[in-house]
């Protein structure tokens, strides 16, 4: 967790450059909301990893990417499909839940899919997200209790959550900062005797990201 | 026990509502957002105006004079474009107060957790701190264990609170579904001692869509702003026990006597019903050894609006809901809820022949509560599909429905002789995960008048909670009704359930449950409406 708000402060300064620069110019561009919209962008996440008969969370970081498009149900709310991807990362216990010192023991990569709906409920850039999808995921972790490692992948529905604020840069260009998480299923993985039942992830990230309108 | 949250939250819900309003209501602050111009195109008003409206003050009375189109004279289906989703909303919308929807579905939490505390003493509401706060932050998501009936039934409820926190305020279908996710959120969160339930959260939130749209709109329907004295006063009264927030929040606001325009989207005559009281014999294969006694039965199919003769919209203009209960209690919850329509070319040729046909390409939101002795199941779904209607000479009329869905997250018991590598498993009420099927009705019906009605449906779960399995749901049924007079009528009815599971490499398990159901009923179903209420399942 504190890596990501570490992560976050440069994305929160970064959000007051854009008003300056509009300062200096001294005009604001006015923004487009309407139409045909994409966004790509890449930031950086944390995948924390439960299970039913875990006794502990693991989590691992890394970067991860997103591309969005869509369209426009009116200028407060737009809708699209969203792709995010966290490729393999390594980690381990998450500090808050066990005393036990970190290690490598924990390998995850997650995928998501969602079609996704965007809302403005302010004149403003605040938006807030969400969405209903398809999320895989690869886990690789010490099954409870052995020394045995289990690898599970698992396709299943997830919910995609965020918050986020457009910084206009040009009239139909903008920078956009976002807080999400995505949340999905990887069911039981099994090696031999080696069980680990109800793996589900939680991916929260923060990211910055160009929209084009 | 969580096992009684769902009573415990039925009962607290008007305490929340008015929490919340009345805080909102002292709050002098908060100004309305101003509407943004719609970007929309106007849709055309000519057939809801062509629709004889009732002068009645009963908002299930029987509509008079309705519509009976001959085959070839029903007016075209207007399309919208799809920007009149969000914006265009027909029902006469309070300004805009999104700070007081946000807050409102954040109270509501805090007065049903209190109230679960304080009155019921619930341990799983009381012991509710900044530890448990922090510890769900930390150890994050779970799929929980509470009973079929909660899961299902109560949650969905419970969201419908949260979305009608947003429509009472002024907001669109589409700007409420976030309070839907930010209230079941805060709730998994920091409302209960346990961890916060993935299950809960979709159910809770899409359920939460569906169930609260609809109430919405009925609460709609059954006000009257042109009403006055006693009959204002009970109308809002039972609006308020349909829509608990947006009542107090009217009561807040002084519209429970304050006379005005009636909203756009209010038009009784568009409800209609049919209730079905009978008796069936059961039984299951393999054989389950209970007795298989006659039963008492009812079942209720009712709805707003019919696809063909009501254009498009906004979300949920049109719905429709089914219930079967019986000694047992309930044995199924169907709604359906259109989201989005738009006419197809007619392809059959059936129109060169001289028959009225018409299609329609539908988009449909659905939730599902189905307890059978041959399963359990549940769960919100996404479903599209094509409509279709045919005028015959005579009077008979042939609809379709032919559609296909995406199950978001669904629910399922497993089967008794269950295969369980984990002991853990054995104790679980049901299993979840995302599934997909499709569906083929097809009715007739005389003079408006449904007749026969054939119904058919697949699904398929595939479980990512415990031992994965895949489930596959067969069912069938076909129902032929004679009018006897009036809106009395008498049927009979036969209906086959299948289940087969199969977890791992374990061999199959299957069940099947069949019912012969002879009904007398009663309805105001005078005039065509879509093809026929959801399936009763799988």
């Amino acid at each position: 967790m504190r890596r990501l708000v570490a992560l976050a402060l440069p994305l929160a300064l970064a959000s007051t450059v854009a008003p300056d620069v509009h300062a200096q110019t001294g005009r604001t561009p006015p923004t487009v909301r309407r139409g045909l919209w994409a966004e790509a962008g890449a930031g950086s996440g944390g995948v924390w990893v439960g299970c039913g008969n875990c006794t502990e969370i693991l989590a691992a970081f890394g970067p991860n990417a997103f591309v969005r498009a869509g369209g426009a149900f009116s200028d407060r709310v737009f809708w699209g499909l969203e792709v995010t991807g966290m490729p393999e990362s390594r980690g381990g216990p998450d500090p808050g839940t066990t005393t036990q010192p970190r290690d490598s023991t924990l390998h995850v990569a997650t995928l998501n899919v969602a079609p996704i709906v965007l809302w403005y409920p302010w004149r403003g850039g605040i938006f807030l997200k969400g969405g209903v999808g398809v999320a895989h995921s690869k886990v690789q972790m010490q099954a409870p209790g052995t020394p045995t490692f289990v690898t599970g992948r698992g396709t299943a529905s997830s919910v995609t959550l965020g918050v986020g604020y457009d910084m206009p840069l040009l009239r139909r260009v903008a920078l956009t900062t976002q807080f999400g998480a995505h949340i999905g299923a990887v069911g039981d993985a099994r090696e031999g005797t080696a069980t680990i039942d109800d793996i589900l992830t939680s991916l929260y990230s923060v990211s910055l990201g160009l929209t084009l309108r | 026990m969580r096992l009684d949250f769902a009573r415990r939250t039925a009962a607290v819900l008007a305490l929340a509502g008015l929490a919340g309003s009345t805080r909102v209501a002292a709050q002098t602050a908060d100004a309305p957002s101003a509407l943004p111009a719609p970007d929309t195109v106007a849709v055309s008003n000519a057939v809801t105006d062509s629709i004889p409206r009732l002068l009645s003050l009963s908002t299930l009375e029987a509509p008079v004079g309705l519509v009976s189109h001959s085959a070839g004279a029903l007016p075209p289906i207007a399309d919208a474009r799809l920007g009149a989703v969000a914006t265009h909303d027909s029902s006469a919308r309070p300004p805009r107060y999104i700070s007081r929807a946000i807050q409102q579905t954040l109270v509501s939490n805090v007065v049903v957790n209190r109230a679960n505390a304080w009155l019921f003493g619930a341990d799983w509401a009381r012991r509710v701190s900044f530890e448990t706060w922090s510890r769900n932050l930390r150890l994050g998501w779970e799929w929980d264990e509470d009973g079929f009936e909660i899961n299902m039934f109560g949650h969905p409820y419970q969201g419908g609170m949260y979305f009608n926190a947003g429509r009472a305020n002024g907001l669109s279908y589409v700007e409420s579904i976030p309070l839907a996710l930010l209230g079941s959120w805060t709730w998994e969160y920091f409302g209960e001692d346990l961890r916060p339930s993935l299950n809960d959260l979709f159910v809770t939130t899409l359920g939460g869509i569906a169930f609260g749209e609809m109430a919405h709109r009925v609460a709609i329907n059954v006000r009257d702003e042109n009403a006055r004295g006693a009959e204002r006063l009970g109308r809002e009264s039972l609006a308020l026990v349909v829509d608990p927030v947006g009542g107090l929040n009217r009561l807040a606001r002084g519209q429970w006597t304050r006379r005005g325009t009636n909203p756009e989207g209010r038009d009784p005559s568009q409800f209609y019903y049919r209730v079905e009281a009978g008796a069936r014999r059961e039984w299951t294969e393999p054989d389950d050894g209970s007795e298989r006694e006659a039963s008492p039965t009812l079942v209720l199919d009712g709805g707003f609006g019919d696809p063909f003769q009501r254009p498009y919209r906004e979300p949920f203009d049109v719905f429709s809901l089914h219930g079967e209960f019986s000694a047992g209690g309930i044995e199924a919850v169907q709604t359906t809820g259109r989201l989005y329509q738009a006419g197809l070319p007619d392809l059959t040729g059936l129109k060169e022949l001289g028959l009225g046909a018409r299609h329609a390409f539908v988009v449909s939101q659905r939730f599902d509560y189905l307890n059978t002795p041959a399963y359990r199941y549940g769960g919100p779904s996404l479903e599209a599909g094509v409509l279709s209607r045919i005028g015959f000479p005579f009077g008979v009329t042939v609809r379709t429905r032919l559609a296909g869905s995406a199950l978001v997250m669904g629910a399922i018991n497993p089967p008794d002789a269950r295969p369980a590598d984990d002991p853990a498993d054995r104790n679980r009420d049901h299993d979840f995960g995302p599934g997909f099927g499709a569906l083929l009705n097809v009715s007739l019906t005389l003079r408006e008048m449904p007749v026969l009605l054939l119904r058919s449906r697949a699904e398929y779960l595939h479980s990512v909670s415990g031992t994965p399995a895949d489930h596959r749901l067969a069912f069938a049924d076909l129902k032929a009704m004679l009018p006897v007079r009036g809106g009395l009528g008498a049927g009979v009815y036969l209906s086959a359930d299948t289940r087969s599971s199969q977890y791992g490499r374990e061999a199959g398990l299957a069940t099947s449950f069949f019912q012969t159901r002879l009904f007398v009923s009663w309805s105001n179903e005078r005039r065509s409406r879509s093809a026929p209420a959801p399936s009763r399942t799988p």
